[in-house]
């Protein structure tokens, strides 16, 4: 199966025609198409993450998944299709969703303390030049609190570890308010103890209300840690409850072009 | 001569030209000295030296039909800012290319535009390794604008630097125009070249928006402590390299560039919590030893 150019019914989410519901909540793309450089990355990709759902983004290297995120963001422009946040549109560039970058996206020498960095969360939400009153480092305290870093606000970002960093990372996410999460491989280079510490916080933050879109390559960890898989490779290969679309030998064949008897197939039949 | 001697020929009215540059010298260390963080932060020297050279074409044009310097050198410098930030858009290109392309071509035209200037031997040393003779009350206030301007527009940009030094995506997805926030800082680098190269010169003014900075950074894991120092240690710079340079008759940028370097390699050795002695003796911070 090609990345690009899928017929509709080859990919077949379950969410892809359902009528927008009145007080819709949570996340919402429809009929997304990204160019990047002339190349068509993306194609007629639609997903929904319902309020206290965590759908894990899976897909292989090169897959768009980054880019989806990114389009859905509206830091990439998008050919066609559309992203609603809690039943309104969203426009490019001032999405106000919370979004968690890959860890190493982040100057993390910059001279700032961990409540500047949540705090700079704020920054660009408003009119040039505009600062967080008492009102934004409210914010900046109970993101903080969600993220149980409270104890390091005053700490220079530089000596943290990676595990707080992805804690400081997801309060400057938090600080926006937002009602959907966007979570770019959070997961990546943390050591077991600090991957729990995250998966478990994420799903708090689920139950909070949150609705999390996560992308992630440790697809046997993700079979417990999400809800539900949506499967990219160009578009949506598969959509459904992490276990169902785990057992979906198929669907994991065409999506990471593998062979029906990978050890990655085999890991996931045995979950 | 000694110190107090300088101290008399600061206020002697015969030798007015002195504490004028000292003024513009020390004017030159705070702007250079704020931006210059950003610089260092964002570790983009190269830019600070591409915008340092551009600004010499129009210092030429300036010189040629005898129009005021700062102005000229403003133009000029505003301009690059705006072609290096516009071209560094194209993915195709990356923008230390543009910059090698630019700013080496900017300072050609400098230096044939100058030819035409009789006599502009002289003049060419002048601007490009600094002099204290040439300021004049125009100057002085030109100087004065433009600092305060510089200075306003640091604070009033201060979270949007922030936000796009720290991440630049991040900063773009929530609404940060990122673009205008580059252009602003390559003209506020442009506009601290410009004030600093009357008395600096044009090839040393890279050292006073870097190395003031630097050393702050050694000194501090606060932004805006940082944006404190770095300044002041300029301004000591300024302040020290002119009296060294007076008392022993020495071109003054030089003198101001190697006092402020000598201030970095001390701090680099014995600064508290960053410098050499102090990872020597165990008593760094563990994210600097790379444990964290």
């Amino acid at each position: 199966m090609t990345a690009v150019g899928t017929s509709p019914d080859a990919t077949a989410p379950s969410t892809r025609s359902r009528p927008e519901p009145p007080g819709e909540r949570g996340l919402r793309v429809h009929g997304l198409a990204v160019d990047l450089a002339g190349r068509a990355v993306l194609r007629d990709v639609a997903l929904r993450v319902e309020p206290g759902q965590v759908v894990g983004l899976v897909g292989p290297n090169g897959a768009g998944k980054t880019t989806l995120m990114r389009a859905v963001l509206g830091v990439v422009p998008r050919r066609s299709g559309e992203v609603v946040v809690d039943g309104r549109p969203v426009r490019p560039g001032r999405s106000g969703i919370g979004h968690v970058p890959q860890r190493v996206d982040v100057a993390w020498d910059f001279p700032v303390s961990v409540a500047d960095m949540v705090a700079s969360g704020l920054t660009g939400t408003r009119w040039t030049g505009w600062r967080p009153g008492a009102a934004g480092w409210r914010a900046v305290a109970d993101a903080l609190d969600r993220t149980h870093v409270r104890d390091l606000a005053d700490r220079p970002v530089a000596e943290l570890s990676g595990g707080q960093r992805q804690r400081v990372l997801l309060a400057r996410a938090l600080v926006l308010q937002s009602s959907v999460l966007l979570l770019d491989e959070p997961l990546t280079g943390l050591d077991v103890p600090a991957q729990d510490l995250i998966t478990s916080l994420v799903r708090e933050l689920a139950d909070d209300g949150l609705a999390v879109l996560m992308s992630t390559h440790d697809l046997v960890g993700a079979v417990d840690q999400c809800d539900r898989f949506v499967l990219v490779n160009g578009t949506v290969r598969a959509d459904g409850p992490t276990r169902e679309v785990a057992a979906d030998v198929q669907a994991w064949v065409e999506t990471f072009r593998t062979r029906p008897d990978s050890a990655l197939v085999r890991a996931l039949q045995a979950v | 001569m000694g110190f107090l001697e300088f101290l008399a020929d600061l206020v002697n009215p015969d030798l007015a030209f002195l504490p004028r540059a000292l003024a513009v010298a020390v004017a030159s260390a705070l702007v250079c000295g704020v931006v210059g963080c950003h610089v260092v932060l964002r570790g983009t020297a190269f830019i600070g030296d591409a915008v340092a050279h551009a600004v010499f074409p129009g210092l030429a044009v300036a010189f040629v039909l005898s129009a005021n310097l700062v102005l000229g050198g403003a133009v000029a410098g505003v301009l690059t800012a705006v072609l290096i930030a516009v071209m560094a858009q194209n993915r195709r290109l990356r923008e230390d290319s543009v910059i090698g392309v630019l700013f080496v071509a900017a300072f050609a035209l400098g230096v044939v535009i100058i030819a035409q200037a009789p006599g502009y031997a002289g003049s060419l040393q002048q601007f490009l390794f600094g002099s204290i003779a040439g300021v004049d009350d125009g100057d002085l206030v030109a100087v004065g604008v433009v600092t305060v301007v510089v200075l306003a527009v640091c604070a009033w940009l201060h979270p949007e630097l922030v936000s796009v030094g720290l991440d630049r995506e991040g900063a773009r997805a929530q609404g940060v125009r990122v673009f205008w926030v580059d252009l602003a800082l390559y003209v506020l680098i442009a506009l601290s070249v410009v004030v600093s190269v009357q008395t600096i010169g044009n090839v040393l003014v890279l050292a006073l928006l870097v190395t003031p900075a630097a050393t702050a950074r050694l000194l501090t894991s606060r932004l805006v402590v940082m944006m404190v120092l770095a300044p002041v240690i300029g301004a000591v710079g300024a302040f020290v390299g002119l009296y060294v340079s007076w008392t022993w008759d020495l071109p003054t940028g030089a003198v101001v560039v190697l006092t402020l370097t000598g201030v970095f390699m001390v701090t680099w050795l014995v600064a508290p919590r960053h410098g050499m002695l102090a990872a020597w003796t165990g008593r760094r911070p563990a994210a600097a030893r790379g444990v964290a």
